[in-house]
């Protein structure tokens, strides 16, 4: 894990970008995600989730790649952790599945910074908050937003069934919409 | 939360009687209950004593039924039941009578028992009782219908909601028991002695005020563990809780009661703060009525919780408590805009609803979403002068607000306050200039102001209002306006009369039924009748889709008056009588419309249209094929005046 509050971002066109199969999303809705999510949890407990934020440089902004789902729905690469993984390693491993080729030799070598974010799921719904409320005490998802130190010469694979937008922040500042999904 | 137990009360009595009531009153389908059969002809007059307040003439019921105990203890119940029914009921009016005369009917003794039982079951106050009861229990088999009233009653008392569930335990108890308890009509009422001592630990649970109770609750103690088969309600309701009182604190408690399936709090969705309610769901409904009785008013945190059963009304009623708290501590704190004592208006409605309702009838229009929950506060001084007025003044607001509001974001309100007083001097709130703009004539406003303000002095981006509400809201003020304005005759065109233009024309219509003795308001009237059909004479307002739901809805509510005159709409076409009937259409409107919004608009069409049709087609062919032909003409008149209107009252707002 990189401990250097520093990320250096770089251009977007010093980063290769293609594409592999499709990564199908396990659920087909929001009603079997959350069912799924209920019972994951009475086999696994509180879910942790990890998502990594890749910034990349352009026009003197800092855009942030997001995965794009259909047309609409966007997310960050990441994902769940599985029982008892590190946190670290967990989204190493996800970060290669979602967005690193699938050839051994092109596996970026990820650069796990800080800790920038937690958001809590207090019941099987959609909503997550920054902060676990009060009078929860069993929330059912904690997800973690980690900072990824990307290096200057990057190949990304993205999955034919998703696009990589990189997203200027401005897009992001007060979106009630993007809010949503982080 | 004793009218929301009667409410609970009544909802589960329906519960209950509808099927309860079923099983007994036709006793002669239970074999066990065949001698229920004459108690089952007193059912009748069961209803009948529901607000008695028998109060000391109990004991005199229980002498009686001891006394008529040997011929048909179930019978004697009954007639003495009612009374002490009633007395036992006071806590908890109709259902508890109800379900006391359930009990005598349906069951004996048995039956009776059993709600004592379901008693200790509920309260652990109860529970040295109960154990006690059981021994007794072959002599309180006599008193068991007795104390089953009082236990019942009790159980109602402490929550209406309990009631149903413990009236229908009942039922099914003595169904049972019934069998067993004719060899005892005896020792009926001897038992009731005992109970008193039951009951002063259930009314310390709860507000229970069944002084009655107390006679019987012990009794029955056989049944006790019978499962509830009332109806199976495992939800319930606890509220009344800290923000942070925690999940896990409640459910320790809850686990004592029974298994617990699942917890769900309800939180604000921005926040995710909790909202001091939650819902639980015990795996077994007889844990769920052990939670219930037990855990009421357990302290959480130094605040005693309310645990209810998990019904619409229940849920509501937390919802709206909870509003209440919120909204006075918000209201305290965000701009008065002198409207502080109004603020109270926020508790006065349906709690939970008032945002909703208020913001429904304000955000009609649209365009007060952000609004709604300052507006409210706002609204409530609207509401009060007078709720004719104070309706009106809201759709006011909302065709007026949305252009005040763009301008203003506090002053808006003030704006749609004075939205109402256009017409005339309401609610004194009103600066109609600061609505409209300096020098814009009030009565004119009145009449057509909605409509005037926005096509002449258009707020930005004020979103257009449904027509058909403008006119409404407009309408209310119209008594305010000047008669003299609008001369008599209408059949000399209702639009072209009104100074202020087209638009006047329903306008037109109302204001000179709401005043002046118009001599064609009568003449009006007739017309109208018989341009029943509506939509047709709706067209020549130009209104479009509001006139024709104006016309619907006049319709509508004279439709009953109307019948019989079909038959002459069907035969005017004139024109004239087209504008005659769309004014006294618009009358009537008026009167339907005030609280009416676009939806509803569209509803009153539809279900006015067809069925004018059909009307048409029953009265007379010859109609029919008039009535089609005229639409389709009518439909162009409509577009060509409305457009016509339009110019017309563009014109006169800028004048």
């Amino acid at each position: 894990m990189v401990t250097s509050s520093v990320v250096n971002t770089y251009p977007l066109s010093s980063y290769t970008f293609g594409t592999k199969e499709p990564k199908m999303e396990k659920d087909t809705s929001v009603a079997d995600r959350l069912a799924r999510m209920k019972v994951n949890y009475m086999k696994e407990g509180m879910r942790t989730s990890v998502e990594g934020i890749l910034l990349v440089q352009e026009h003197n902004h800092p855009h942030i790649l997001l995965l794009q789902i259909g047309n609409t729905f966007c997310k960050l690469p990441g994902g769940r952790l599985k029982p008892g993984e590190n946190e670290i390693e967990g989204l190493k491993r996800k970060l290669s599945s979602k967005l690193a080729a699938n050839s051994a030799a092109l596996q970026p070598d990820w650069q796990i910074g800080e800790c920038v974010a937690i958001w809590w799921r207090p019941n099987f719904e959609t909503i997550m908050y920054p902060y676990c409320p009060p009078h929860i005490t069993k929330p059912k998802e904690c997800k973690k937003l980690f900072l990824v130190h990307l290096s200057e010469r990057e190949y990304f694979a993205v999955p034919k069934n998703l696009k990589l937008l990189a997203v200027p922040l401005f897009e992001l500042y007060d979106n009630v919409q993007v809010a949503s999904l982080l | 939360m004793d009218p929301g137990g009667d409410e609970q009360l009544d909802f589960g009595d329906e519960e209950y009687g509808g099927s309860q009531k079923m099983q007994y009153h036709r006793g002669g389908a239970i074999p066990a209950l065949a001698e229920d059969e004459m108690i089952n002809e007193d059912d009748e007059y069961d209803d009948l004593y529901n607000d008695v307040n028998v109060g000391e003439g109990f004991l005199q019921m229980q002498q009686q039924q001891r006394s008529e105990t040997p011929r048909a203890p179930l019978g004697v119940g009954n007639g003495g039941f009612p009374a002490p029914r009633a007395s036992v009921q006071d806590p908890r009016a109709e259902t508890v009578v109800t379900q006391g005369v359930n009990i005598p009917r349906s069951a004996t003794e048995g039956k009776y028992t059993n709600s004592g039982v379901r008693f200790p079951d509920q309260k652990s106050g109860l529970a040295s009782d109960v154990g006690a009861l059981p021994g007794t229990d072959a002599s309180q088999k006599g008193r068991a219908p007795e104390i089953i009233h009082n236990s019942q009653a009790g159980n109602l008392g402490y929550q209406g909601s309990m009631a149903v569930a413990m009236s229908q335990k009942v039922g099914v108890e003595s169904l049972d028991m019934s069998g067993k308890v004719t060899g005892e009509p005896g020792p009926l009422l001897k038992p009731v002695a005992g109970a008193p001592r039951v009951i002063p630990q259930v009314p310390a649970n709860h507000m229970s005020s069944s002084s009655n109770v107390n006679s019987i609750r012990p009794v029955v103690t056989e049944n006790q563990v019978r499962p509830a088969v009332e109806n199976g309600n495992t939800m319930l309701f606890v509220g009344e809780l800290h923000w942070w009182t925690t999940d896990a604190e409640l459910e320790s408690v809850l686990t004592q009661y029974g298994k617990v399936k699942e917890i769900k709090f309800f939180d604000e969705r921005a926040s995710g703060k909790s909202k001091g309610y939650c819902q639980v769901e015990f795996s077994d409904p007889a844990a769920a009525t052990a939670c219930k009785e037990g855990m009421n008013g357990h302290v959480f945190n130094g605040r005693a919780c309310v645990v209810a059963l998990a019904t619409p009304q229940t849920i509501k009623q937390m919802a709206a408590s909870y509003m209440n708290k919120t909204q006075v501590q918000s209201q305290s704190q965000s701009q008065p805009q002198g409207r502080r004592p109004m603020n109270d208006g926020a508790g006065r409605g349906n709690g939970t609803n008032y945002p909703s309702g208020d913001a429904g009838r304000n955000f009609g229009r649209g365009g007060w979403a952000g609004r709604g929950g300052q507006g409210m506060p706002n609204k409530a001084p609207v509401g009060v002068p007078g709720r004719g007025r104070g309706t009106v003044g809201a759709k006011n607001m909302m065709g007026n607000a949305p252009g005040g509001g763009n301008g203003v974001t506090g002053g808006a309100y003030g704006q749609g306050l004075a939205g109402p007083a256009f017409g005339g001097p309401p609610t004194g709130l009103m600066h109609p200039q600061a609505m409209m703009g300096p020098g814009f004539d009030p009565t004119y406003m009145g009449r057509g102001a909605g409509y005037g303000g926005f096509s002449g002095p258009a707020f930005p981006g004020m979103i257009p209002p449904f027509p058909a509400v403008n006119h409404m809201g407009l309408a209310g003020v119209a008594p305010h306006v000047n008669p003299a304005f609008f001369g008599r005759g209408m059949a000399a065109n209702g639009m072209g009369m009104m100074g202020t233009g087209g638009m006047d024309g329903p306008h037109a219509g109302m204001w000179t039924d709401a005043s002046m003795g118009w001599g064609g308001e009568e003449h009006g009237r007739r017309t109208r009748e018989s341009s029943y059909g509506g939509e047709d004479n709706a067209s020549e307002y130009g209104y479009g889709e509001a006139s024709h739901d104006k016309g619907v809805r006049s319709s509508a509510a004279s439709r009953e008056k109307e019948r019989g005159s079909e038959r002459d709409w069907s035969g005017s076409s004139d024109r004239r009588h087209r504008d005659e009937r769309e004014h006294d259409r618009d009358r009537y409107d008026r009167d339907h419309r005030y609280r009416e919004e676009k939806d509803s608009y569209r509803e009153y069409r539809h279900k006015e249209r067809d069925p004018g049709y059909e009307d048409d087609y029953d009265r007379g062919q010859p109609s029919r094929s008039r009535s089609r032909s005229r639409a389709v003409p009518e439909e162009h008149h409509r577009s060509r005046s409305r457009d016509a209107d339009y110019g017309k009252r563009r014109r006169l707002p800028s004048e």
